[in-house]
């Protein structure tokens, strides 16, 4: 790619000679490589999971949280630097705040990612500023219903009923593709999820992991809550089963 | 003027109206055209129109001096396993009932493991200002509160983010004219707390604001330490009120209140705030006998 690339990834605001922005394309690699995350939207409900590799065994099981909520009904998580994914949520929670002043009901998820999407592609219109090095689920439940939506770091975002970003994604997609997103539980959701991180992560290369996962069901009247410790618990041991049995099956 | 809830939405007497420190801030945009030191209109309520006369004219910003639309006494009650709280339905425009179906009781969902609900009285637009304010407080902890460096608000913590509001409204001599109860539970414990207009703030297991100070509170607290004392001397199981005792001695209080305050509707709502929850009743009212009023002079037929 440096050959490529060579004189026109310097600035986002260069095309190279055959119409692409290199800066933007890296900050896609920077997502790509991060640990992954998974949203599934269901016939109730959303979840949203993450796959933390444990970096240190220093520190504290459970702390750090990755998932991030924008309203009492919107819940956001990315693969990519930590640090865009904090100042995204920011700005996601101030559109949030601002609609809800403004016009007296909580913001659809439609109207919350045009806007958060704008603000990420304002980020590659300029050669004074980066984009943002993260792909973003963001999911919720408004009175349209449940959704989700994807943003890359161009800027473009996409509505789906699952996805998943970061490290290993084309194959946790795969496996969502495979389930009945047009019959599935939020409860049904979180095992599934639980089984698809599980399966994904491999433990020798990447070392080991915590699943964090959050949820908006008819258990949660409405807020972005993190699924209970133990149904997640129960959610993993059923995943490490699952793939235990599809092991010696082999 | 005087501040106190018994006398919001009363009219003054000529003495009353009477203003010899000329406390009605003087307005920036008209220049002054009469002195001050009389209310100048007959009614002795609120007229927009004459704010003009009644203001000065020396430069000094006029904040609003009475309540329009108001709601009377409200109130609450700790009992064995959360806290009640009590409020009519209806919004007063001065001694007019204008309002019938307004619910005074709000519920505040800050976190997963704690519930709260405000009981207001007083300014009706204040408290609609005042919710509203709360609500996005809430909501913006609540979303913060997902992650782990962030803790989550109690019924303390929102009891003293408004009592810092009303005290900082009523020092910038701007009051939210209002007088409100906040109930909550968090961890299994109960909280009741009363806050009014002049930042003034105090707690106890049963609590009334206004009208309501005078004629349900020694009723609540009647129950409150009878029960008590039947727990203690083992008569009964238990030091506090169960659900259905609580609901009892705030029926009759509101039915207390119904006959003596005339700024009351026979028509009110109860929350009950426990561990799982705020449960906000559908209106209620309590049967009512006015027979005995046929003797009294100026209701029955007789004259004088």
């Amino acid at each position: 790619m440096s050959s490529i690339g060579t004189g026109y990834d310097l600035s986002v605001s260069t095309y190279s000679p055959d119409g692409r922005l290199f800066q933007v394309e890296y900050a896609a690699k920077a997502a790509e490589n991060a640990g992954l995350s998974i949203g599934l939207k269901c016939t109730d409900g959303i979840v949203l999971a993450v796959e933390k590799i444990v970096q240190s065994k220093l520190l504290v099981k459970g702390a750090n949280r990755r998932i991030m909520s924008l309203d009492n009904h919107v819940g956001m998580v990315s693969s990519g630097l930590l640090a865009d994914g904090r100042h995204l949520a920011k700005r996601g929670r101030e559109e949030a705040q601002s609609y809800r002043d403004q016009y007296g009901a909580p913001m659809t998820l439609k109207a919350l990612i045009e806007r958060v999407a704008m603000y990420e592609h304002a980020y590659t219109c300029y050669g004074s500023v980066r984009p943002f090095g993260i792909s973003t689920i963001m999911a919720g439940v408004d009175k349209t219903g449940p959704q989700l939506y994807v943003v890359e770091p161009s800027g473009s975002y996409y509505g789906y009923r699952a996805s998943a970003v970061g490290k290993g994604k084309q194959l946790a997609k795969t496996e969502l593709e495979k389930l009945d997103l047009s019959t599935i539980t939020v409860k049904q959701g979180v095992m599934e999820v639980a089984r698809i991180a599980h399966l994904v992560h491999d433990d020798n290369k990447e070392g080991n992991f915590e699943l964090e996962m959050t949820w908006i069901g008819p258990e949660t009247k409405g807020f972005h809550e993190h699924v209970p410790s133990q149904l997640l618990q129960e959610a993993e041991e059923a995943a490490k089963r699952a793939l235990e049995e599809a092991m010696e099956e082999d | 003027m005087n501040h106190h809830p018994g006398a919001w939405g009363q009219t003054l007497t000529p003495h009353q109206r009477f203003d010899a420190y000329s406390s009605s801030a003087p307005s920036r945009y008209q220049p002054s055209s009469a002195g001050s030191g009389v209310v100048g209109n007959d009614h002795g309520m609120y007229d927009a129109g004459n704010e003009a006369v009644m203001a000065g004219g020396t430069g000094v910003v006029g904040h609003t001096q009475q309540p329009l639309v108001t709601g009377t006494s409200v109130l609450g009650l700790v009992f064995d396993g959360g806290v009640m709280l009590a409020a009519d339905n209806l919004a007063s425009y001065g001694s007019l009932a204008r309002f019938r179906d307004i619910q005074r009781l709000i519920p505040l969902e800050s976190s997963k493991h704690s519930s709260s609900c405000l009981a207001v009285g007083g300014d009706m637009s204040d408290f609609q200002y005042l919710q509203k304010q709360l609500e996005t407080m809430i909501t913006n902890e609540r979303t913060q509160a997902l992650g782990d460096d962030h803790p989550s608000l109690g019924p303390r913590q929102i009891y003293e983010y408004l009592s810092n509001l009303m005290y900082a409204r009523r020092s910038k001599m701007d009051p939210l004219w209002n007088a409100m109860l906040l109930g909550g539970v968090k961890d299994g414990e109960s909280f009741l707390g009363y806050v009014d207009l002049l930042g003034t703030t105090y707690t106890s297991p049963t609590l009334a604001s206004g009208f309501g100070s005078h004629m349900a509170q020694p009723l609540l607290r009647e129950a409150y330490e009878s029960r008590q004392a039947q727990g203690k001397s083992g008569e009964r199981e238990g030091e506090l009120m169960s659900r259905d005792e609580a609901v009892a001695v705030l029926e009759d209080c509101m039915k207390v209140l119904y006959y003596r305050d005339a700024r009351s509707m026979n028509k009110y709502q109860i929350a009950t705030i426990t561990a799982s929850g705020v449960d906000i009743s559908a209106s209620k009212s309590n049967e009512t006998e006015w027979k005995f009023a046929e003797g009294l002079r100026g209701y029955g037929p007789q004259k004088q």
